[in-house]
């Protein structure tokens, strides 16, 4: 760990374009050294439509960022979604061979290999394949078998899985930009990165990250990803339900959305007008009970298909962390408790870590996903040194999408 | 539409039948049948049926029958309903021998009109007896045809009702959906018969050929058993290595399925899968996972596949939805009358109280039964695409038979101010 390293991160997002450079220095820490946005043209509920158009943004976004970092990158860790990401759990199981007891380095990857025979649609590949935990004879809850004596291994493993021709076409616009992609990462999994430590994840929370066109969710349990999966309704399905609800223009309900809706529960019964302030738009008030009642009834069922989508009520009780909110939309006022009342657990609104560089990407949920992607960089490019040559070998993101 | 006749019942299942006839009548019928004799894959045995002779000699169908040459002298029966049925009467013994034999009779023919009205019911009623199930497929005319032609139709329906083991109705208005407004005429009216003509193919293949996983007459009967409403049909087919997609996103598109809406209601689905050796089963899980996200949760969906030599690389997807109103069939059990209908003068107030269940108006309250329903949905799921805004352009994100892109407080009926 002697030389410093450079991580990109790259969202590309239904609203907008981040990105983000950080360096790990030779301390180990890191540290964000550059930062670049640029409104999203060309993508819809989070997926590609327009690679001509988005290419253009992703150029504005990263030459921002390096001009910023005064540094120019070659790779990137770039972020999927959209409602084609599916995810599952399954357990493989493998017996130790008859001439020792001890568990070695090949029969874990063996049982990886088992756990990852299953069946998903033609057309879709791999994406994550995340150990969960081990059982060695049975037992629960292993979480390193390496040199435990058994003569039996299982593993549980969490497996997202998505259209391979939508994440290529991810691939496809950054390719377009001249940069390589060193890694993909589920939006969920980097927003998770960014705005959760280990104990949240050990006493076990719900991260719900929406965006603009897509509300990304995980599950953790006992310090692993249990759940996970995207939902193509995101904080523009807040603006065309308030566009037409209140008719209004979309940019006077985008406004009226940041601005003025509030959807904690009870905020439905407001009193009051909200006037729209613009010489060239005629059209007066808007009732406040009328804007938080179409904002609320939206966010809502969100909630509601996401509790329903993971079952949370069989696993509330798993969930000690509660809900954490994060993504642009997340910066709805009153967001907080309408999830509390959904989920029955607490809930809060949550940005990224504070990590050193600059303070305002820390100070706002928008920005979770994109350094959820350093972080998550950074984590792999750590495990990658720490473990053998041989596991190197098989590096996951390699073999889990080709032709990378 | 489709409705059942309630007094069919089967207690074995079904295999595969060997011998499907497509017997079209009238005006319309005719029309269905010239598309059918363009097209590749479609089933042999036609027969066209007409009091018309020119009408006759012109149809590309294989056989040809004119029928009433007494009542009608060769000309068509001038939208006269008693004068279509007494054609077909006189046509009796003709028109059995055809059927005889035969396993399978698909029956199309627009309701409204003379022949189609009149002789519809009459001929459906000689192929049952000639021992063959008998399907029909017809069309309703047009609101603008007028209210009087309206009842006729519905009243043939009844009637028609009473000797099918089902009726896929359409309306001629829905069918014409499909078309610009400005369209000509004759291109609308090709819509209508285009449609027919591809719900009654699909019905043939879903019948006719031989399943790999079989869904035949046995399953289309249970999936209608007491069906007391409407249903709703698609179908789509591609090929290429997308057809999966294409073929369900084409069907979903059937303006009888209001955009896969329907399908969302609580009932029964049935989907059915044609193509040849290299459908896959990737391809088969691909259909249905699409599919399955429009279904609502009260949905059952029972799907089978059939292997079509003729194919050639395409894959076609029918989907035959059933939703159950709620309200009893109300289909008369007296049969094998061949007097006219009670007379107009006694429905008089039929529209009035029409929709009570167990109103003894019997056809009548079946009829306005429906069609209120219809209605009914329409108003309360206005205009979709409107209603998408911003998303009126992307596939719809459907979630247990809910488009979420319609906004939220419309599907809760949420009231503003």
């Amino acid at each position: 760990m002697a030389r410093s390293h450079l991580h990109v991160g790259l969202e590309i997002g239904t609203s907008k374009v981040a990105a983000v450079i950080a360096e790990t220095r030779s301390d180990g820490l890191l540290r964000i050294i550059g930062t670049g946005e640029a409104l999203s043209r060309g993508v819809r509920k989070g997926e590609i439509v327009d690679i001509g158009k988005i290419t253009l943004c992703l150029n504005e976004a990263v030459s921002e960022a390096e001009e910023k970092a005064d540094r120019e990158i070659g790779g990137v860790v770039a972020s999927v979604t959209g409602a084609h990401l599916e995810s599952l759990n399954n357990r493989g199981g493998i017996p130790i061979p008859d001439d020792r007891d001890e568990i070695e380095e090949e029969d874990i990857q063996e049982v990886e290999q088992s756990a990852l025979d299953v069946s998903i649609p033609a057309g879709n590949v791999f994406l994550h394949t995340i150990n969960q935990h081990y059982y060695v004879d049975g037992q629960e809850g292993v979480s390193s078998p390496l040199g435990m004596i058994g003569r039996k291994l299982e593993a549980e493993f969490h497996i997202v899985h998505g259209t391979k021709t939508r994440i290529q076409n991810s691939l496809r616009c950054i390719r377009e930009a001249n940069l390589k992609v060193t890694n993909v990462v589920m939006s969920a999994v980097a927003s998770a990165h960014a705005v959760l430590d280990q104990s949240d994840r050990e006493s076990g929370v719900l991260v719900i990250d929406i965006g603009g066109g897509t509300t990304d969710f995980i599950l953790f349990r006992e310090g692993s990803v249990r759940q996970s999966g995207v939902l193509a309704v995101g904080g523009d399905h807040v603006t065309n339900d308030i566009s037409i609800g209140l008719r209004v223009p979309t940019k006077w309900a985008d406004k009226l959305k940041i601005e003025e809706a509030d959807v904690v529960p009870g905020a439905t019964a407001a009193r009051g007008t909200v006037r729209i302030e613009d010489p060239t738009y005629a059209g007066g008030e808007i009732e406040r009970s009328s804007l938080n009642k179409v904002a609320e009834a939206r966010v809502r069922e969100v909630f509601v298909l996401v509790k329903r989508r993971i079952n949370f009520d069989r696993q509330a009780q798993f969930v000690g962390g509660g809900v954490v909110l994060t993504g642009g939309t997340a910066e709805l006022k009153g967001i907080a408790p309408l999830a509390a009342d959904v989920f029955g657990v607490p809930a809060r609104v949550a940005s990224p870590r504070p990590l050193m560089g600059p303070t305002a990407i820390f100070e706002s949920p928008r920005w979770s996903t994109a350094v959820g992607l350093v972080l998550y960089a950074q984590a792999a490019q750590e495990a990658l040194e720490e473990i053998s040559v041989f596991d190197r070998l098989r590096s996951k993101i390699g073999r889990i999408i080709p032709g990378l | 539409m489709i409705t059942v006749g309630t007094n069919e019942r089967f207690s074995t299942p079904l295999a595969a039948v060997s011998s499907v006839k497509v017997v079209g009548l009238g005006n319309a019928g005719l029309a269905v049948l010239a598309r059918l004799a363009g097209e590749p894959g479609a089933p042999a045995d036609l027969v066209a049926v007409h009091t018309d002779a020119k009408a006759v000699a012109a149809s590309p169908a294989a056989r040809k029958m004119q029928i009433g040459h007494g009542v009608a002298k060769g000309l068509g029966s001038g939208g006269d309903v008693a004068r279509g049925r007494a054609s077909a009467s006189e046509s009796l013994t003709d028109l059995r021998a055809e059927c005889k034999g035969v396993e399978v009779v698909l029956l199309c023919a627009g309701l409204g009109g003379g022949t189609g009205s009149g002789a519809a019911p009459v001929v459906a009623e000689q192929a049952k007896k000639s021992g063959a199930l008998v399907i029909a497929a017809v069309t309703l005319p047009f609101a603008a045809e007028g209210s009087r032609k309206r009842e006729l139709a519905e009243e043939s329906l009844a009637r028609l009702g009473r000797h099918c083991l089902a009726v896929l109705c359409f309306e001629n208005d829905r069918m014409v959906e499909v078309v610009r407004a400005e369209a000509p005429v004759a291109e609308a009216l090709g819509a209508a018969a285009g449609v027919l003509s591809l719900a009654v193919r699909a019905v043939a293949q879903m019948v006719g050929l031989p399943a790999v996983m079989p869904v035949g007459l046995d399953e289309l009967l249970q999936m209608f058993a007491g069906a007391d409403a409407r249903a709703h049909f698609g179908y789509g087919s591609a090929s290429g290595p997308d057809r999966a997609r294409l073929a369900v996103a084409q069907a979903l598109r059937s303006p009888l399925l209001e955009e896969g809406k329907l399908l969302s209601e609580p009932g029964r689905v049935l989907v059915h899968l044609t193509g040849d050796d290299s459908l896959t089963l990737s391809e088969l899980q691909s259909v249905l996972r699409r599919l399955s996200d429009h279904l609502g949760p009260a949905t059952l969906m029972h799907f089978g596949v059939a292997n079509d030599p003729a194919a050639g690389g395409n894959l076609g997807v029918t989907i035959l939805g059933c939703t159950h109103s709620g309200v009893p069939s109300l289909v008369p059990e007296d049969e094998d009358d061949l007097e006219l209908p009670a007379e107009p003068a006694a429905e008089a107030d039929g529209p009035a109280e029409g929709d009570k269940p167990g109103d003894s108006g019997g056809k009548r309250g079946k009829g306005k039964g429906k069609k209120n329903e219809a209605g009914q949905t329409q108003e309360e799921l206005p205009l979709d695409q409107a209603m998408r805004g911003r998303f009126k352009d992307l596939d719809p994100t459907m979630v247990d038979g809910q488009d979420l892109d319609i906004p939220a407080f419309i599907r809760m009926r949420i009231r503003l101010k």
